[in-house]
């Protein structure tokens, strides 16, 4: 695969904080592996592609492996080589390779060094296939494939993300229904695809879903646990039903059971505080509604959209011009660009 | 590889990077070390896209949990981009109840630029007065509340030169460093003329603080600001088209994508970037200085993969945040017992870290009327300030020890994440807890309270002097390390009685500001803000290691020369003996520009 230039001070910006430590030291192996593979925009004006940056870290200076990189986001058969990251006109332990892949996709990829298959030893993303071989993985920005969970977890979430989240009177509905119909065909797609498929205006689980593979991946088990809970609870009460099928009622009394930290039916063996959980998951749904809609929230703007037509001046001027700070697509600053 | 430089600069913020700027103009060569990335404009990046984004998640980023063996630990915490991760290299502080916690508090920014990327740009001289703290005190007939040992006025220091002597250097500063603001009603005089660029038009929510300023006859300025409106000619920047473009709320705690804010990067260091004298390594982390009798012999960094490398200078300056320096030079002092260590602690006199200085700083808050809200996102950092309160009658009338400066604050609440994750929080260790907590506000009330706060925040900051006290201080922790094995920063302050006393007095007056000015709603005062006031930094962080004409009194000589070394100099807050009434990079920025032209006449 074409190859891009590397920015070597830029790779570096993040290998250093992030990845250089003593070997031995107590804090972990890494800060952050999460930002690994670097997923960022593309240069100006390009905005349907990602650059992504593999990085490797060599064990010593001594380790003179040559390194390339294979995945699904390429022909498996051609490996991209990594060069040696530069550092004051020398070359450094890390060595990296930038490809451009087109937003919203998931990959596998491995490291090759030596002709021999590595995992990425940074990125904490993996992944095992049918044939029981583990990858790695990454996804680009506005990935509305889930990642974390399962449909029946998707169910649940979307409707307790729903009883949180500001959008539920008749104006907020026709709102959204308007902003998603008069949205571009391309933006209509994206939005579509990451809000409504989960039956939810902005998209906040699907923020959540790929918040628990990256950034607030210490809270997947969190979610994992107590989304089983939640679900036991639900089947002991509505036998039959599915998660969707459930009433609005229901999931109001049980939201407000969780932030009283008593819910009959809960298995408090397994997870402690209902209330803790729902604090996570209100953080949560709030931050992915109002996020920059790279994230996989807020899609297609529509979460700030709703904020400027909602709040308005004593002019009936909106309190919440968000669009002339924010570049295009979403926004329409005319010379900022991200 | 270069190895020996005239000058060895560590820390590329308002400390370092005047030195910097000068002396690479006169053609001595120039190393700059910075721990942290370089992130430059998007008119500088190779992609045509900024490292610093407008993007909530930039300034405070997603949770992240404490690790480290301290009684926070299992805390959530919520970062910034260009500030380390506590479990790498956190603060420690000493908490009331003798326990240690990690805090977020008090880091300037780990970047090149340093603090000056994402502070709100309040650019303000010291005064006179301020300068004088011990004069003043120690005059006929001076009294003070809440001193009941007469402690105060035994604790002030004159700085060890007048206002007249640092005054062509803020003129200096504001010309270069590229500042927007007016000169009319700042009580101090600009003897060298007013180098301000013109303001834009202010938010019309700060239209309150005028009205409230003006009914307590406080003379008030547009509060100066690091932000270029117009074509900035001396760092070669194009200004924003139209100005008004310089406006949004992504201005305090963000760096600017666009480089209209004034960082020391796009500022100073851009226009000699590309002399082949000057050279900056960022993503380096300098371990410790080692010395042959009273010369710094060498500079030890780490490379950014953690090779380690030496160089050296004829000249060494530190300037990497007042704690930061305290640590790195503490830590040279324990690897070199007999040499460095009794150079730098001047044989044991306790002076290096002693004296640790942050502001006293609080204020009122409240909304303006809901028929009155406007967008706040289209703002800079501060519309209006007043030196009402550095004047000598009010400090006489009030007892109290030094002045401040009150100004208001345009780009808080503005952003619909930082509404709820600030919502009942008094620091960065409390982000998003009072919303966690208020499980209540959804759905409807959810709404509701969007709606109540929408374009309606209005908050009023006064920045007073913190009495010095020896025992306030920076040490080594004994049992917390780095990323690489180093002891930690371990903070170690209170205030003192007077300081609250004051605090009480200039937050009521920031209050009277908001009921004058017809802003009442929900509104709360308070003195210290914080989940503990131990901990809270303010990021302005100041002495540990101050200057002063009495070698047993101070780190520093008045040209912040170490006392124990020939070629060692220290240059950002931590040379400061008292802490200023307002926010202090210009001071730091104007002290740097005059140790410059000391080395200048030196080397």
């Amino acid at each position: 695969m074409k190859r891009e230039p590397l920015d070597h001070t830029g790779v570096l910006n993040l290998a250093a904080k992030y990845l250089s430590r003593r070997h031995d030291a107590a804090v972990g192996d890494y800060a952050e592996p999460w930002r690994f593979p670097i997923i960022d925009s593309d240069r100006a004006g390009e905005t349907a592609q990602n650059r992504v940056t593999f990085l490797w870290r060599a064990a010593d200076q001594n380790d003179g492996r040559a390194v390339a990189v294979v995945g699904t986001f390429d022909n498996l058969w051609d490996a991209t080589p990594c060069e040696p990251v530069q550092f004051d006109g020398a070359p450094t332990l890390y060595h990296a390779a930038t490809v451009l892949v087109p937003k919203g996709q998931i990959h596998c990829y491995k490291f090759v060094a030596d002709g021999q298959p590595v995992l990425d030893a940074i990125n904490p993303q993996r992944v095992v296939l049918d044939n029981g071989i583990e990858w790695s993985r990454f996804f680009t920005e506005q990935c509305a494939i889930p990642v974390s969970f399962e449909r029946r977890e998707l169910a649940i979430l979307a409707r307790l993300t729903n009883e949180i989240l500001p959008f539920t009177s008749d104006d907020a509905q026709k709102f959204m229904d308007l902003y998603y119909f008069t949205a571009d065909q391309q933006a209509r797609e994206t939005a579509l695809h990451q809000a409504f498929r989960l039956e939810q205006p902005v998209g906040a689980v699907n923020y959540i879903d790929k918040l628990l593979a990256r950034e607030e991946r210490h809270r997947l088990v969190d979610y994992k646990i107590c989304l089983k809970l939640i679900d036991n609870v639900l089947r002991g009460r509505f036998p039959g039903l599915a998660a969707a099928d459930i009433s609005k009622d229901a999931y109001q009394t049980l939201y407000h059971q969780m932030a009283a930290d008593h819910v009959d039916g809960w298995d408090t063996s397994q997870y402690g505080s209902p209330n803790y959980f729902l604090q996570v998951l209100r953080r949560h749904t709030y931050t992915g509604a109002f996020s920059h809609p790279k994230y996989g929230g807020n899609a297609g703007a529509a979460g700030w959209a709703w904020l400027e037509h909602r709040f308005r001046g004593p002019k009936d001027e909106s309190c919440f011009n968000w669009q002339r700070a924010i570049e295009p697509p979403f926004g329409a600053s005319a010379d900022y660009i991200a | 590889m270069q190895t020996e430089y005239d000058l060895v600069i560590i820390g590329s913020g308002a400390g370092g990077a005047p030195i910097a700027h000068e002396l690479a103009r006169k053609g001595k060569s120039v190393l700059m070390l910075e721990k942290g990335p370089l992130l430059v404009p998007q008119y500088q990046a190779p992609s045509g896209i900024s490292g610093f984004r407008r993007d909530e998640a930039f300034s405070t980023g997603t949770e992240k949990i404490l690790h480290l063996e301290v009684s926070n630990k299992g805390a959530s915490y919520y970062s910034s981009h260009v500030e380390p991760d506590l479990n790498d290299e956190p603060h420690v502080y000493r908490r009331a109840d003798g326990r240690d916690d990690a805090t977020i508090e008090g880091y300037t920014a780990q970047v090149v630029g340093g603090g000056t990327q994402l502070y709100g740009g309040v650019s303000l001289r010291f005064t006179p007065r301020d300068l004088t703290l011990a004069q003043w005190n120690n005059r006929p007939g001076a009294a003070l509340d809440g001193d009941p040992n007469d402690e105060v006025r035994r604790a002030a220091r004159d700085w060890p030169f007048p206002y007249a002597a640092l005054e062509p250097y803020y003129a200096k500063a504001e010309m270069l460093v590229g500042i927007n603001g007016t000169a009319e009603n700042q009580n101090k005089p600009f003897t060298s003329g007013d180098q301000y660029q013109k303001p834009l038009a202010y938010n019309p929510i700060s239209e309150h603080v005028k009205t409230g300023m003006s009914a307590l006859g406080m003379p008030f300025y547009r509060t100066p600001l690091a932000v270029i409106t117009a074509d900035h000619a001396p760092s070669g920047r194009k200004g924003p088209q139209p100005g008004e473009a310089a406006k949004t709320a992504y201005v305090n705690r963000y760096g600017d994508p666009m480089g209209f804010k004034s960082s020391t990067w796009v500022s100073l260091l851009s226009p000699i970037k590309d002399l082949p004298n000057f050279s900056l390594m960022p993503n380096c982390t300098v371990t410790h200085l080692s010395s042959d009798g009273s010369r710094i012999s060498q500079v030890h960094f780490l490379t950014p993969d953690g090779t380690p490398r030496t160089v050296s200078g004829r000249i060494v300056i530190v300037a990497c945040s007042a704690i930061e320096s305290v640590r790195l030079l503490r830590l040279s002092a324990d690897i070199d017992r007999t040499g460095f260590a009794p150079r730098i602690n001047q044989d044991g006199n306790g002076m290096l870290g002693a004296y640790f200085l942050t502001h006293c700083f609080g204020g009122a808050s409240a909304l303006v009327p809901s028929s009155e809200r406007y967008d706040k996102s289209e703002t800079l950092d501060s519309d209006f300030a007043s030196d009402f309160c550095h004047a000598d009658d009010f400090l006489a009338a009030q007892r109290v020890w030094a002045g401040a400066v009150i100004y208001n604050n345009t780009s808080d609440r503005a952003l619909p994440l930082a509404m709820a994750r600030n919502l009942g929080s008094r620091d960065l260790d409390t982000i998003w807890q009072g919303f966690n907590q208020n499980t209540g506000l959804i759905s409807d009330a959810l709404d509701q309270f969007l709606d109540h706060s929408f374009g309606r925040g209005l908050s009023i900051t006064f920045m007073a002097n913190q009495v010095p006290v020896k025992t306030n201080r920076i040490e080594l922790h004994p049992t917390v390390k780095d990323k690489w094995g180093r002891p930690v920063a371990y903070i170690i302050k209170d205030y003192h009685s007077h300081d609250v006393a004051l605090m009480n007095k200039l937050a009521d007056l920031c209050r009277q500001v908001l009921v004058k000015g017809g802003v009442t709603d929900d509104i709360g005062s308070g003195a210290v803000f914080g989940k503990d006031e131990l901990a809270r930094c303010a990021n302005h962080i100041l002495g540990g290691a101050r200057f002063g004409t009495d070698r047993t009194d101070s780190v520093l000589d008045p040209d912040c020369r170490a006392w124990g070394f020939d070629n060692l100099y220290v240059t950002d807050g931590c040379f400061m003996p008292t802490s200023g009434g307002a926010n202090p990079t210009l001071t730091i920025q104007a002290n740097s520009f005059r140790v410059a032209d000391i080395l200048a006449a030196r080397i």
